[in-house]
């Protein structure tokens, strides 16, 4: 109960010390000094006490749909099995209900773009509708895989299907760490710290939103890159790694620094690559397909 | 219930002879009352088929060359009947608003009785020839309809289509019927006959025509566009579901469930779902971006069914049950979410919007009441959580998974294959349910129309808000929902799923699924409180602080306008320029050239590949082909004399020759 | 007595209406006409009769003549509520002309549906063609003209034709045996069979021409589209009936002497070609009644496979001749309704009748559901019953060959009906005055009604008349 309770909170926090790594690491390769650890928790706090202006062209719709993204995300939370056993809510195919709750969100965040009538927004939602439907069914051909390697349906097996495999393991994670980049609007799919409002995707679809409205987007997103990397990193530990009855605790512990170490690795990409161009984006995304289809693929002549 | 049944049959021919007769202004209100009591009539007839084993049963004597009629009520019907009962209620609530002007009112009214009335009638009877004719009447009642709807010139060749189409289905139908021996032309004798299997792939046929699966869905996009709103939400969310029926129904008659025939239905279901919600997107007449949706979600269904009968193929009940219960469920969420799509897009219709979403836009303003409640369910179509649809897919990729263990490596592979087309599929949902609602609904008004509409009276959006409610419902208690079909299940299981020892295992697979199905209500209630406790936190931030209004960002333009904002097709054009390859694209005027263009001009039109190359051309085709004999009619005497003249000569060498 | 009763009838009011000339008087005649005519048929239907040698009742008379009474009931009552009055003394002449000639050409179909005997049914087949030229050439114009002249011309042919074919079957005979169809099928045996076989192709083609079989079907879309609607509805639904019930006399003949699988052939062969060339006309067709009279050749070719299959196929036909008959006289009355308002024979030209004119355009609309062969009217009973003989005599690709052009012809008919009902709507025909539906309807309403409300007897007698004239298989 506690490892469940403690899981649930970790998830939740995460999500600073994340973005404040990739910070860190953006300025470390900069050669600058870097924000505090405590500078995301003030920025959403800060947004949080702040009032809110709305367009005048939205409607009803734009005010809810934040608060159901990171409610969707929230949900999310008690399906990702952190510590490698079950999870509050542990059943067969919750990772098609983790990937429509992925979905959830992005319909809010799209919605929610649309509502303002900006061609920016538009365009940002346009970019982010159309690559999920490349990622989509990669994400669920590496389920598949998996769920062929282990012959259960729920993350907790799943993640450990291919403990052993080391080819396998690798296209796993390559696939992964795609959709984190994806899923987290990271380079070189999207730039955060971008200015042109003609090459955003998921910056541009929050421009209109203000106050709690935007914490709520902000912090979403980081989750969301905090969900997705837990997966991978639960992918590339072994579970064997993890006996006895300080398993799972252990290796809750060690997937909580692993998703540092992703949280690290974006930031060293993100200062070293640039974005993509916007055409060139579906086709990186088509990487996570082929990537996730190579691995179906030897799962189907392995198994 | 057997009187039960006649009374609901003689309420609704009351309708449909009553209605026209009775002055304008009470049709509606007679109607609904007529169809309500009736479908209260039903549920008490088949309330004790569901309970217990209990079946109703009867025969019709007609004389030659009717012969009798069976009518045969067991579970599966009784499923159908009180959805077909229930489910369009709202539609035909809201009928009155949308029959169209006075000239054909009456016989609409009666065409529209004589829909729901054959629709029942169908599911009541056995014997396929009756059947037919039912289902021909349903179908003829329906294409009446479609005619005079209230589109112009589009109903001609929307109805011709229709009819040809039906025509066609119907061929498939009869002859599956006369394949049959005599003797078993009834539903439930149907197993007992040699050539069952041909019937079976002939109904099967058939039956998908009317469901709309790739590629027999052409009439689709054009016939429920072009019918009234109420009808267009009749035929897509209930008399599309009849092809479902019969083809449980066929299924149920067993004995000929191969495992090329599972996989040929999973394939019919799954393409169908994947190339229905793709030509959606690329649609922006929103009634015809419905159709297409319509035709992803029967898609999805007939992959449901074509899991169950390869779970049966295999022994595997887990796979057959997760497969069965996937496609029922669908069937539920399909009919709640279409009434009200069809619905809210016809009283934006009747604002004086009309139907192209490119000239829409800024509704979720002037008309709030349609726009929220269209937007919960295209959230709910696009199958997510909170609602019923999510719990469909779930049970599909079950169903996929469980037989992953029994099948062979091929079949293995196309399983996969198959979840991911599913996947795809959602993604493209996602993709078509954001385009429509944002593009019709939100943003700056597109046109005039939309800049003036206004919104109804409440009780109109207000009642599409029960079809919602009733898929939140399903999304919360999915395990409920299953208990209540369970006999259903039960009743096809036992009849398909061999040997015994994989029945036996029947119930403890029921019981498994079932405890699955609660701990997934948990996430889903999690999410739906959610939602309510960061709106009451976000209230509570807000609540003392200052709230301004302002215009949207646009980068140095003043206000923005709706003809800066974004396009349906520039929307969806990330995606569709993927896949133009596989569709049909006209385009028209040159590409811009040189530094200072005098005048440039580009028309993109993207379409249907089946319906404009497949259907067009195989309509070229026969046309071609046919009227390489024209020169038979000439016009000139001689000619005709000497045809008769060869005639003989022909037929006098035929007898020396033979003879 | 019924007999010369019913022969007797046409002619003798047709002198009372040349001797008269009033078209007022005209029009009540032919109703009292019709409806004594329906009670002399009925009455032969409960008690066969016999008279004079030649004339004799047997169960396929009696249904052609039956069929006849309804239909020409019907028009009769058209004619006599949509009646226009005519005022100057050619027209009187001309239209007293008319009266006398329709009464006669009935009274033709009645005495070739009873001849008993060869030379008597060639005779009044021929003058049924006779009788009829001057309703064809009603309105006298151009058109009406040449159509005219197609029809006398080409069916003169083809009943020379009938002529030769008696005159072989004749050669093949004992000199001075007997001509008495009923003697003809007993003797069968003693035929020199070449002579028989022989004279089948010309009597088929003969009264084929008649029948509209093709390829010698060349006058019936020019006759059917000129002539007056209440006579294309005659000439559709009753004479073809005749002539094909003549065909099939003499089929019969050979059956008995056991070339039944040949003349299953021949009608087989000369169904599908006739389904062939209706399709071919009926994508490019322009003008409704043609459409309607292309359909009756596709009707026909129905009746001729039916008829030629036998047994059950055999019992399809007479069924689908029942719908074919009933309807197709629905659809003609309704398509006059509209040439009289519209003015017009092109598809293009008479169009919105549905808005305009409510009433005729659901007939119209209905009647297209019906001769389209959908439930609940009687053709999709007779259709599915066909199909399923096709494929228990073993012709499965004959059965798809059939469904192909059944759909092509609904497709190409579809066009043209909605075109009509739906096309752009004419608003100067607001105010003309509407035309009676209600006979047309009644049709209508008897295709649906036959069959779900058959009396036991009446089945009883189609399967009389299904075990007479089908192909009985005999093979020798």
């Amino acid at each position: 109960m506690e490892l469940l309770l403690i899981q649930v909170v970790l998830l939740l926090v995460l999500p600073f010390p994340v973005l404040w790594i990739i910070l860190r690491v953006k300025a470390f390769w900069a050669a600058r000094r870097g924000p505090c650890f405590f500078q995301p928790f003030h920025d959403i706090v800060r947004l949080c006490k702040k009032g809110a202006v709305f367009s005048k062209t939205t409607s009803l719709a734009f005010r809810l749909m934040p608060s159901v993204h990171l409610a969707a995300l929230l949900t999310a939370v008690i399906l990702v099995p952190m510590s490698g056993r079950g999870h509050i809510a542990s059943f067969e195919g919750d990772f098609v209900l983790f990937a429509y709750l992925l979905a959830a969100a992005r319909f809010s965040m799209i919605a929610g773009a649309l509502e303002t009538g900006s061609p920016f927004e538009g365009m940002g939602a346009s970019r982010e509708a159309a690559f999920a439907v490349f990622a989509e069914p990669a994400f669920f051909m590496l389920a598949g895989a998996m769920v062929l390697a282990g012959g259960k349906a729920d993350f907790v097996t799943m993640v450990s299907a291919f403990d052993g495999r080391a080819v396998l393991t690798t296209l796993a994670v390559l696939s992964l760490f795609i959709m984190v980049l994806l899923e987290g609007a990271r380079i070189p799919v999207d730039d955060p710290a971008t200015h042109l409002e003609l090459t955003m995707i998921h910056e541009a679809m929050i421009l209109d939103h203000s106050g709690p409205d935007l914490a709520m987007l902000q912090y979403g997103a980081a989750l969301k890159t905090v969900l997705v990397s837990s997966l991978l990193v639960l992918v590339v530990l072994p579970e064997q790694l993890f006996t006895g009855s300080a398993g799972p605790w252990l290796r809750l512990a060690s997937t909580a620094g692993g998703v540092c170490i992703v949280a690290a690795l974006i930031g060293t990409l993100e200062s070293f690559m640039a974005r993509l161009r916007m055409t060139h984006v579906p086709q990186f995304v088509l990487l996570m397909f082929s990537v996730s289809l190579v691995a179906l693929v030897s799962v189907l002549l392995l198994f | 219930m057997t009187e039960w049944l006649v009374c609901s049959s003689f309420l609704l021919v009351g309708a449909a002879v009553s209605v026209p007769m009775v002055p304008s202004v009470l049709r509606a209100k007679l109607f609904f009352s007529l169809a309500l009591f009736s479908a209260i009539a039903d549920s008490i007839a088949v309330a004790p088929v569901f309970a217990g084993d209990a079946t109703i049963s009867g025969q019709i004597f007609f004389g030659w060359p009717l012969g009798v009629a069976v009518v045969g009520v067991e579970r599966l019907s009784a499923f159908f009947l009180m959805i077909v009962a229930w489910f369009g209620l709202p539609a035909v609530a809201l009928a009155g608003r949308f029959v169209p002007g006075s000239s054909g009112a009456r016989a609409h009214w009666f065409f529209f009785g004589l829909l729901l009335l054959s629709m029942k009638l169908a599911l009541v009877l056995d014997s396929l020839l009756h059947f037919l004719v039912v289902w021909e009447v349903m179908s003829l009642s329906s294409f009446f309809l479609v005619l005079m709807g209230n589109s112009g010139q589009q109903r001609r060749s929307a109805g011709l289509h229709y009819f040809v189409a039906m025509h066609v289905s119907v061929v498939f139908l009869m002859l599956g019927t006369v394949f049959l021996p005599e003797g078993h032309m009834r539903f439930s004798m149907m197993s007992g006959a040699e050539s069952a299997l041909a019937s079976f792939v002939l109904l099967m046929t058939g039956f998908a025509f009317k469901m709309g699966l790739v590629p027999f869905h052409s009439w689709i996009p054009e016939a429920y566009p072009a019918a009234a709103t109420h009808v267009s939400a009749i035929m897509s969310s209930l008399m599309s579901k009849l092809g479902v029926y019969g083809m449980l129904r066929t299924v149920l008659s067993g004995g000929f469930i191969t495992e090329t025939a599972a996989w040929l239905v999973i394939g019919a279901g799954i393409l169908s779902a994947v190339s229905g919600i793709t030509f959606s997107v690329i649609r922006r007449d929103i009634k015809e971006i419905l159709s297409y949706s319509s035709m992803e979600n029967l898609g999805i269904i007939t992959a449901g069914i074509g899991l169950m009968m390869l779970g049966s193929v295999q022994s595997n009940a887990f796979m057959m049950w997760a497969g069965l219960a996937a496609a029922l469920f669908k069937t539920l969420c399909h009919s709640f979410s279409k009434v009200v799509l069809f619905s809210a897009a016809g009283l934006v219709e009747r604002a004086g919007v009309g139907r192209d979403i490119e000239s829409m836009g800024g509704l979720s303003r002037r008309m709030p009441r349609v726009s929220l409640v269209f937007l919960g369910t295209a959230w709910a179509s696009a199958s997510l959580p909170p609602f019923g649809g999510v719990i469909s897919e779930i049970l599909l990729v079950l169903s996929m998974v469980a037989g992953l263990s029994t099948a062979s490596p091929l079949a293995t592979t196309g399983l996969v294959l198959v979840l991911v087309l599913l996947a795809m599929t959602g993604a493209i949902a996602l993709l078509t349910w954001t385009r429509t609602w944002g593009i019709a609904f939100s943003g700056e008004p597109r046109s005039l129309a939309a800049q003036s509409a206004r919104e109804g009276r409440v009780w109109e959006s207000g009642l599409l808000w029960v079809p919602l409610i009733g898929l939140l419902l399903m999304g919360l208690f999915p395990a409920l929902v299953l208990e209540w079909v369970s006999p259903v299940m039960d009743t096809i299981a036992g009849a398909t799923l061999f040997p015994d020892a994989s029945l036996a295992a029947w119930p403890l697979v029921h019981r498994a699924m079932i405890s699955t199905l609660v701990s997934l209500s948990l996430p889903i209630a999690v999410f739906g409180g959610m939602v309510f406790l960061l709106l009451l936190v976000r209230w509570l931030l807000l609540r003392k602080r200052e709230q301004g209004e302002a215009t949207t960002w646009s980068c140095g333009w003043g206000t923005p306008d709706s003809r800066i904002q974004y396009t349906a097709s520039s929307f969806s054009d990330p995606f569709v320029s993927v896949v133009r390859p596989v569709l049909h694209t006209e385009r028209e005027g040159e590409s811009v050239s040189g530094y200072f263009p005098e005048t440039a001009g580009c028309h993109h039109h993207d379409d249907d590949p089946f319906r404009k190359k497949i259907i067009g051309r195989i309509g070229v085709f026969v046309s071609g082909v046919f009227s390489r004999f024209s020169w038979i009619q000439s016009g000139n005497m001689q000619q005709y004399i000497l045809y008769g003249l060869v005639w003989l000569v022909a037929m006098l060498v035929w007898i020396l020759v033979v003879a | 007595m019924v007999i010369p009763f019913l022969l007797f009838l046409s002619p003798g009011l047709a002198i009372l209406s040349f001797v008269t000339r009033r078209p007022g008087f005209d029009r009540w005649l032919l109703v009292v006409h019709a409806v004594l005519y329906c009670g002399g048929v009925a009455w032969l239907a409960c008690e066969p009769a016999a008279w004079a040698g030649y004339f004799e009742s047997d169960p396929p008379a009696v249904l052609v003549l039956g069929l006849l009474s309804i239909v020409y009931l019907a028009v009769a009552i058209k004619r006599c509520l949509d009646g226009n009055s005519v005022s100057d003394l050619e027209h009187r002449v001309w239209h007293s002309l008319q009266t006398a000639s329709l009464l006669v050409f009935v009274g033709a179909m009645t005495a070739a549906a009873l001849s008993n005997h060869a030379a008597m049914l060639w005779v009044f087949v021929e003058a049924t063609t006779l009788a009829s030229v001057p309703l064809i050439y009603a309105s006298r114009t151009k058109t009406a003209l040449e159509a005219t002249w197609k029809y006398i011309f080409i069916c003169s042919i083809g009943i020379a034709l009938a002529f030769i074919g008696v005159i072989l079957l004749m050669m093949g005979m004992d000199q001075g045996a007997s001509l008495y169809f009923r003697d003809l099928e007993a003797n069968a045996g003693s035929i020199a069979p070449f002579w028989l076989k022989f004279s089948f192709p010309f009597i088929l083609i003969g009264f084929g021409t008649k029948a509209g079989f093709a390829p010698v079907h060349a006058w019936l879309p020019d006759a059917h589209s000129e002539a007056p609607s209440g006579i294309s509805a005659l000439l559709s639904a009753t004479l073809l009936n005749t002539a094909l019930l003549a065909v099939l006399r003499f089929s019969g003949i050979l059956d008995a002497a056991g070339f039944g699988q040949f003349v299953r052939d021949a009608l087989l062969v000369t169904g599908f070609l006739s389904l062939f060339v209706a399709a071919v006309y009926m994508l490019r067709v322009k003008n409704y009644k043609r459409m309607l009279a292309y359909s009756s050749i596709e009707n026909m070719g129905i009746m001729a496979i039916g008829f030629g299959l036998g047994g059950a196929g055999a019992l399809a036909a007479v069924l689908h001749m029942i719908a074919h008959s009933l309807v197709k006289g629905a659809f003609f009355l309704t398509a006059g309704d509209i040439l009289h308002a519209w003015k017009r024979r092109d598809i293009a030209g008479a169009s919105g009748v549905l808005a305009t004119w409510p009433r005729t355009g659901w007939v119209w609309l209905m009647a297209f559901i019906a001769i389209s062969g959908l439930p609940p009217f009687a053709a999709f009973f007779s259709e599915i019953m066909l199909m399923s003989a096709l494929l228990e005599d073993g012709y499965p690709v004959l059965l798809a060959v059939f469904l192909l052009l059944l759909t092509v012809i609904i497709w190409g008919m579809g066009r043209g009906v909605l075109s009509v009902a739906l096309g752009p709507v004419r608003p100067d025909l607001a105010g003309h005055k509407r035309s009676a539906v209600w006979p047309q309807a009644a049709l209508l309403l008897l295709a649906i009604g036959i069959v779900f409300a058959m009396p036991q007897p009446v089945e009883e007698f189609l399967r009389d008349v299904a075990a007479i004239l089908g192909v009985q298989r005999g093979l020798r």
